[in-house]
């Protein structure tokens, strides 16, 4: 039996490979974070012999069972002809390891010329629409209104997971609407709020009503799976914490090649988002387990553990990878109180229908619920 | 969203019954720390996952 919500849990043995396919993008979002664009792009020898020397890592390595190349930009359809080829060879490889690839892409160069060999291929390449909403708040974010984006084909390909949403500002006050209208159309997503962006009390006001829309619908509607932000698992969540944990592979388990074959903890740290002074520098100090993570000035908050940071936007707005966003604070402690809410609410309702997973989450909520209740 | 007191009991007797047939489930044990989603190239924990492409 299926949980009855999706969570996010660590996969153990996982190596993750990201290949910067290419440094152009043919859009201009407006949270983008990679200011070092250029048309600079990997050729198909240099990718494919990096590939080769991570599966070797992977067949002789204890610590990793499984790999997945994934495919990034700039647009990463920008060079459609090295992922082709990349494909169709590793088609033919084989490897005798667990492999699969993936993409995200925004999706405006997908078209005729190129669908039918992504449906022939959707079984080792997984595309992920990154798609900001409905039409309008694509167009706020993205300018995208003259593209044709066909997001029925991505959803049809890949049902598992179709799309992921980034929250503006200017398109928080219709995140329901957005966020809805893709899943009625069949849509599987995820959502995050943008990072790097002036979020205010206010905003989280109108986070908290959004979230809320979404929570009726998907206590209505059973059909309807709820999305990452309301089903997030709330396991970390407790009273006076100092210390944070790692929450993500960069410097371990990730690995980021450049379009030269130089390789980064992750994109984040390569130079099309840090640019190359800035790359080199962090590259040549390392990264590792034991860096230092937690942000001194969130001790003693509850969501201390839970709450998600990422190493890189850390070090690239603020030149510390422990040092948070703090206007990021009240919305993320708005979506953990939702998140509560929703799920003991969710979980009351469907309450003979629970597995292991669904136990475990009720656990979380339940305890992350008494932790709000005494604050 | 409110949850009356009543409704909270009982998912907190119904988790208690589960963990005296199955043993206690350890929360600390789930807490992220490997997350490699990389939903739409990261940056943002996003807490996202690819389904069930294993």
């Amino acid at each position: 039996m299926e949980p009855l919500l999706q969570i996010q849990t660590d996969v153990s043995g996982h190596r993750m490979c990201m290949l910067i396919i290419t440094h152009a993008c043919n859009l201009n979002c407006s949270y983008c974070y990679e200011s070092h664009k250029s048309n600079k792009r990997m050729d198909a020898t240099l990718a494919k012999n990096t590939i080769l020397s991570e599966i070797a890592l992977v067949q002789s390595s204890e610590k990793f069972e499984r790999l997945e190349i994934h495919f990034i930009g700039g647009e990463p359809f920008m060079n459609f002809p090295l992922i082709k080829n990349i494909v169709e060879w590793l088609d033919n490889l084989k490897p005798s390891i667990p492999l699969i690839v993936s993409c995200s892409t925004n999706g405006t160069l997908v078209d005729d010329s190129n669908k039918n060999w992504l449906r022939d291929h959707r079984g080792l390449f997984h595309v992920i629409l990154s798609y900001d909403g409905d039409f309008k708040m694509q167009h706020r974010n993205r300018h995208t209104e003259k593209n044709q984006i066909d997001v029925p084909f991505f959803i049809d390909t890949w049902p598992d997971y179709s799309c992921h949403m980034t929250i503006s500002k200017e398109t928080l006050p219709t995140l329901a609407h957005g966020v809805l209208e893709l899943q009625r159309a069949g849509g599987t997503l995820d959502a995050a709020v943008a990072q790097g962006v002036d979020w205010t009390e206010e905003d989280a006001n109108t986070y908290k009503e959004q979230l809320a829309i979404l929570m009726d619908a998907y206590l209505q509607d059973e059909t309807l799976r709820p999305i990452n932000l309301l089903s997030t698992g709330l396991f970390g969540i407790s009273e006076d914490q100092q210390l944070q944990r790692k929450y993500c592979g960069t410097g371990t388990s990730m690995k980021t090649y450049d379009v030269d074959g130089r390789a980064y903890p992750c994109h984040m740290f390569s130079p099309i988002v840090c640019g190359t002074e800035k790359a080199l520098e962090i590259e040549k100090s390392g990264i590792v387990e034991n860096c230092p993570i937690t942000d001194e000035s969130c001790a003693g908050c509850n969501l201390l553990m839970w709450c998600p940071t990422c190493y890189g936007i850390n070090y690239h707005f603020r030149g510390d990878m422990a040092s948070r966003d703090h206007r990021l604070c009240s919305m993320i402690r708005t979506q953990a109180i939702a998140a509560c809410e929703f799920q003991l609410a969710y979980y009351g309702k469907h309450i003979g229908k629970l597995t292991k997973a669904d136990m475990a989450q009720l656990k979380g909520a339940i305890h992350s619920y008494r932790v709000f209740t005494n604050e | 969203m409110q949850i009356s007191e009543q409704s909270f009991s009982e998912l907190e007797a119904v988790v208690t019954d589960y963990e005296k047939e199955n043993g206690v489930i350890d929360l600390d044990a789930l807490v992220t720390t490997n997350c490699q989603c990389t939903g739409a190239h990261c940056s943002t924990g996003c807490s996202g996952n690819k389904g069930q492409v294993w």
